[in-house]
């Protein structure tokens, strides 16, 4: 139990924990240091921690890329990571600043869902 | 002495020559599926021919005969199947012709990062870069999986969905996770939906 109520990404993932069935873990995670402001997992066998730091990378060679490679104008907004029996998604909040780290059963919720539940609360930390 | 009328026969190197051959040039014979056609208008000294991947890959590489690195065995074609570069041709222009608004398809080795083969049909994007930054993507992910599962195997990657604003990357992970096939696609002419089934179909192609 890795989040505090008094602050607002703790707040999001107290509210993910609530709406989300089949929610695996959550995570809310600062972009440059790859920290988690706030964490949750139901899984002995995930750690969101962890989870959150290597995908900084993830995050950070995506908007390198953009930036260097001059792919694009717009802005990176969400990714989604599809395993066996799993969605894993990711969407940037503060212009990029901090994001968030989900990771949901797929026979349990479907992608709509995930994605709906996670922009609802995103939108509260700022 | 050259006889005009002479047969055409299909010439196939003898296991001897061959061995001498990699003796001669340290080449090592990758694995080859066992009815590779030998090219019939050679001269008898050419090397056997490598894998369809090689063959399609960038100009850029020189075409040395020893490559340091073995090809990984999937991206030779499997015994029995059509060869990689034609299924991978095929299933591009499958994709092309599905899909308005695309702006890449390649088929990438997620080891290297090097395009099997890729198409740009409006030539707004460069496909190599964007083929390495897809494999990268791949490994990165890979990794986080990997650090991420606690006492267990970590779960096997799929597929990967990168939303920017006014671009979608799909990335699909096919031939027992060596190979890659992505797309970038204008949302505002394709959508998600109908991306990921033409994608499906076109995994379903290659294999």
């Amino acid at each position: 139990m890795a989040y505090s109520d008094a602050t607002p990404a703790g707040r999001a993932v107290k509210g993910i924990i609530a709406d989300l069935p089949g929610l695996i873990a959550v995570a809310i995670a600062d972009t440059d240091s790859g920290m988690n402001l706030a964490s949750h997992s139901n899984s002995d066998h995930f750690s969101p921690d962890m989870a959150a730091a290597y995908n900084t990378q993830v995050v950070q060679h995506s908007l390198n890329a953009i930036n260097t490679l001059h792919m694009s104008n717009g802005t990176l907004e969400d990714m989604l990571i599809t395993v066996t029996g799993q969605y894993h998604l990711i969407k940037l909040i503060n212009d990029g600043a901090m994001f968030m780290y989900l990771a949901v059963n797929s026979l349990d919720t479907n992608l709509a869902i995930a994605r709906e539940v996670m922009r609802q609360h995103s939108a509260g930390v700022n | 002495m050259f006889n005009p009328f002479r047969p055409k026969t299909v010439w196939q190197p003898s296991s001897e020559e061959l061995a001498a051959e990699e003796q001669v040039s340290g080449y090592t014979t990758p694995d080859l599926p066992p009815v590779a056609p030998a090219p019939p208008l050679q001269a008898p000294a050419a090397v056997p021919p490598p894998p369809p991947a090689a063959v399609a890959a960038p100009a850029a590489v020189p075409p040395a005969p020893a490559p340091q690195r073995p090809m990984p065995a999937a991206a030779a074609p499997a015994a029995g199947a059509a060869p990689l570069s034609t299924t991978t041709a095929q299933a591009l222009e499958q994709l092309v012709v599905k899909l308005p608004g695309l702006l890449f398809a390649g088929l990438t080795e997620i080891e290297t990062g090097v395009a099997v083969r890729g198409r740009t049909p409006s030539d707004i994007l460069p496909a190599a870069p964007i083929a390495r930054f897809h494999a990268e993507l791949v490994r990165l992910e890979r990794l986080a999986l990997k650090h991420a599962a606690k006492g267990t195997a970590p779960e096997e990657l799929r597929e990967i969905l990168v939303t920017i604003s006014d671009q979608l990357h799909l990335l699909r992970v096919v031939r027992d996770g060596q190979l890659l096939l992505s797309i970038v696609l204008d949302p505002r002419l394709s959508s998600l939906p109908t991306a990921r089934v033409a994608l499906q179909a076109a995994a379903n192609t290659i294999g």
